[in-house]
């Protein structure tokens, strides 16, 4: 194998792939990228059994080959490189690279041990700009929570019909939808579970994209995800199991109070009542005045000392109180992505929402605490 | 073969031609599902199992399940997902809800079969094995498989709370599934003393006779509570040699060997060792962890590693405080609607564990004596006979570990010895604790004895 390729495509392709990468495990050639020049382009591959991910290198091919070398040494080794030419070649055993004045033989395996990233299969096909996936996974999959006992929340729903993609997350505290326009390639529906993991990857990598515009293709078959985005294929497992729990049930309909506020001055409040809420339960509480129009936010703790803070706020229906643990309402208001936020709450044992107030594709649900 | 044992004969063929982490990375959680006309249906976890088993693994698998199933394999499918599973269909109730405000109510109900005094709740299926337990469990099960001639009488012992009832009544509910008509009959020690004095009281001798003596199955729990009663004592000897000769099972259990239960007319200490004697040993940390988290499972509650793996870690000795430990985690977050954090349930713990019962030095020996069956004057004396010596050095260690007394204290607390003494004793025990289980479960008891007691 020998190639050549420019030192910033080089670094960016394996930080896309490294990451995918084991860390350790049974199988030490599982925390190797696969790199492999052959006549349709050079490939770097990363695969932990869970997602893989396969990149497309630019880069002159001279002799086909392929090899794998542990990725945490490659990445770190190409990012000190100078921004030069790289000259990729395989001698000995080791992959060898030459930048400038620089020449390195890094020791690695044979790449027929390297594990096969599944091909993508024919199944149903979605398209969505990749900054809206971005922007999707960031509003929902802080809701996730990787747990083993039950695994049909331990991942994000990903539900396509009519030309909507609703992206739906919760640890069963909270919960979050975001719901995307989508344009449908291949013809069907899908409704799947994605583990959380493959997506904070795929966060990740779009968050890095997204600058440049481009479009990703979601294709779900029976039992894979995979992701084509501009230059780089991403699949990941399903999660098989229990179906996605019907969240829409326990969406309450209507509310017994409301209240639109500046989103920047909430979450001043709610971080600085943070500070005296009660180790452990993280409690504040938020009391909704619709005479005064205000919101009180207020904690108080018996060790550290107590905090009220009053905010002006469009207040609407019937005065009440809420205990909320202000790390999840905080989560919440970050996630809302517009100026002013609603949040809507009825009494301290029925779930209280958060949304923009204008768009209506977003909701955060959170449960209050029980006092 | 099954497919489930084709498999598992498949698999330790492979595992000798495989290398130990391609085994364990590609192998797991794999499964066959079919085999019929030369067509085999594999299940494997996810598609990169399978993109690797296609293109890697699929001759030598194809090889291996011929000669194992000794008939042409033409084809093999793999198939993602679906693995055949044992199901533990009955640990799964329904979800509709995402959100955890579930029934608090539904662990509590017990339903006892008609007649037999069992709970069904108690299974082996539900039953955790553990180092400690191994012995105990495998004597169980091979009872439950064959009643009456494996090992009869099985008698199980063990300090409280570690799983003696839940073994007995797991017998007992095996038996039944496999011979629905088979009659077992559980009881506790208390129950059949009672039964036998309301049967001489009202002249129902035959009755008692009839209920205790015809049964295929008998399970007598806390036998050790016979102990000092006579009349008890003999027509438990004689409902067990006639169970006994007519090749029925029994099953005892109690919370020390057959030797060490007090008052125990020997003929019959003699036939409780003459089957087999298993003891239930204290659950290691992996155990308990492993308990702690069937649990959740079973109640459908979700928990941080983090934090099973302290409640695991503060509460030791006992997998029913373990459970209590849990229950009422769970119970104060249900209420409360917030998921645990390990900071505050280190103070939850710690402000709802029982605090021991303070000791005295004087309680400790009291208590060795007593274990021992020496006079407490005899270990204060000066004589070094081993047999007083020994409980003297567990007097030593436990006024050490137990209350922090210092050498030369403990050295007078026993009748004016040196330091030295007390220090070697120390050291002695504290040695041998680590390796001769025997004395730890002496000690076990004794300290169980010293704060129960």
């Amino acid at each position: 194998m020998r190639f050549s390729c420019i030192q910033e495509n080089l670094a960016s392709g394996l930080m896309i792939v490294s990451r995918i990468a084991a860390r350790a495990g049974n199988l030490p050639i599982l925390s190797h990228i696969h790199i492999k020049a052959e006549n349709d382009g050079i490939l770097l591959k990363a695969t932990n059994l869970e997602v893989g991910a396969t990149y497309h290198l630019r880069g002159k091919i001279e002799e086909e080959g392929e090899f794998t070398v542990p990725a945490k040494l490659l990445t770190d080794y190409v990012f000190s490189l100078p921004k030069e030419k790289v000259d990729v070649g395989l001698k000995d055993g080791s992959l060898h690279l030459v930048c400038g004045t620089h020449q390195t033989a890094i020791k690695g395996m044979p790449a027929a041990d390297f594990p096969f990233i599944p091909v993508v299969e024919a199944g149903v096909s979605v398209k969505v700009p990749i900054e809206a996936l971005s922007e999707a996974l960031g509003q929902v999959i802080f809701t996730v929570s990787p747990t083993e006992t039950r695994v049909e929340i331990s991942g994000a729903l990903f539900a396509y019909a009519d030309n909507r993609l609703t992206v739906a997350g919760t640890d069963s505290y909270r919960l979050a939808e975001k719901i995307l326009l989508a344009q449908g390639e291949a013809p069907g529906n899908f409704r799947v579970i994605v583990p959380v993991r493959a997506l904070q990857e795929l966060e990740r990598i779009c968050q890095g994209m997204s600058a440049e515009g481009g479009v990703a293709t979601l294709v779900v078959s029976e039992s894979q995800l995979a992701v084509l985005l501009p230059g780089l294929e991403f699949v990941s497992r399903l999660i098989e199991g229990p179906p996605y729990p019907d969240y829409r049930a326990i969406v309450p309909s209507r509310f017994g109070c409301s209240a639109a506020l500046p989103r920047a001055e909430f979450i001043g409040a709610v971080k600085a009542a943070g500070l005296f809420s009660k180790a452990g339960i993280y409690d504040i509480g938020i009391e909704f005045n619709t005479e005064t129009k205000s919101m009180r936010v207020e904690a108080l703790n018996s060790q550290t000392g107590e905090h009220q803070s009053s905010l002006a706020a469009e207040a609407q229906g019937v005065s009440t109180k809420v205990a909320f643990n202000w790390k999840y309402l905080l989560d919440g208001l970050q996630a809302v992505s517009e100026e002013k936020v609603v949040i809507k709450a009825t009494d301290s044992s029925s779930p209280s929402m958060l949304t923009g107030e204008k768009s209506t594709d977003y909701f955060y649900i959170v449960m209050p605490i029980k006092e | 073969m099954l497919p489930e044992q084709l498999w598992q004969a498949v698999l330790g063929q492979l595992e000798l031609s495989i290398s130990k982490p391609n085994f364990t990375t590609w192998f797991k959680n794999t499964g066959l599902l079919s085999l019929e006309a030369g067509k085999a249906v594999v299940s494997v976890p996810n598609t990169f199992t399978r993109a690797w088993f296609e293109k890697k693994y699929h001759r030598i698998l194809m090889e291996t399940l011929q000669q194992i199933a000794a008939q042409p394999v033409r084809e093999i499918f793999y198939r993602v997902g679906a693995r055949p599973t044992i199901a533990p269909a009955a640990a799964a109730p329904s979800r509709e809800s995402p959100f955890s405000s579930s029934a608090l109510s539904s662990a509590g109900s017990v339903r006892v079969t008609a007649g037999s005094g069992l709970n069904p709740r108690y299974t082996f299926a539900s039953f955790i094995v553990g180092k400690g337990n191994e012995l105990a469990h495998a004597a169980a099960r091979a009872v439950a498989a064959r009643p009456g001639e494996a090992y009869n009488p099985l008698f199980l012992y063990g300090g409280v709370g570690l799983g003696k009832t839940h073994l007995l009544q797991g017998i007992g509910n095996e038996v039944l599934s496999q011979h629905p008509a088979a009659r077992i009959l559980y009881v506790t020690c208390e129950t059949f003393t009672n039964d036998f004095i309301h049967a001489v009281r009202g002249g129902q001798a035959k009755k008692f006779k009839d209920t205790y003596r015809g049964v295929d199955v008998l399970l007598v729990d806390d036998i050790q509570f016979i102990a000092g009663k006579e009349g008890s004592q003999e027509e438990f000897f004689h409902t067990f040699n006639a169970l006994h000769q007519s090749n029925k099972q029994i099953v005892l259990s109690s919370d020390r060997p057959p030797k060490a239960i007090p008052a125990l007319e020997p003929r019959l200490g003699s036939r409780f060792e003459m089957g087999m004697i298993a003891d239930i040993g204290a659950p290691d940390f992996e155990t308990r962890v492993a308990i702690l988290e069937t649990k959740c499972q079973e109640r459908d509650y979700q928990i941080d590693k983090q934090i099973v793996g302290y409640i695991a870690t503060v509460v030791q000795h006992n997998v029913r405080e373990l459970e209590g430990a849990l229950n009422k985690l769970i119970a104060f977050h249900q209420l409360k609607n917030i998921p645990p954090t390990l900071d505050f349930v280190k103070k939850f713990l710690a402000s709802s564990q029982p605090t021991r019962k303070a000791t005295t030095p004087k309680q400790i020996i009291q208590t060795v004596a007593l274990y021992f069956d020496l006079p407490v004057e005899d270990l204060l004396g000066v004589s070094r006979e081993k047999r007083l010596a020994f409980p003297r050095q567990i007097i030593m260690y436990l006024l050490r570990e137990e209350l922090k007394s210092s050498y030369p204290a403990i050295g007078h607390e026993l009748g004016g010895r040196d330091h030295t003494t007390a220090m070697h004793a120390y050291t002695k025990i504290g040695r041998e604790l680590e390796t001769d289980s025997k004395l730890k479960q002496d000690v076990d008891l004794i300290r169980q004895r010293m704060y129960n007691g």
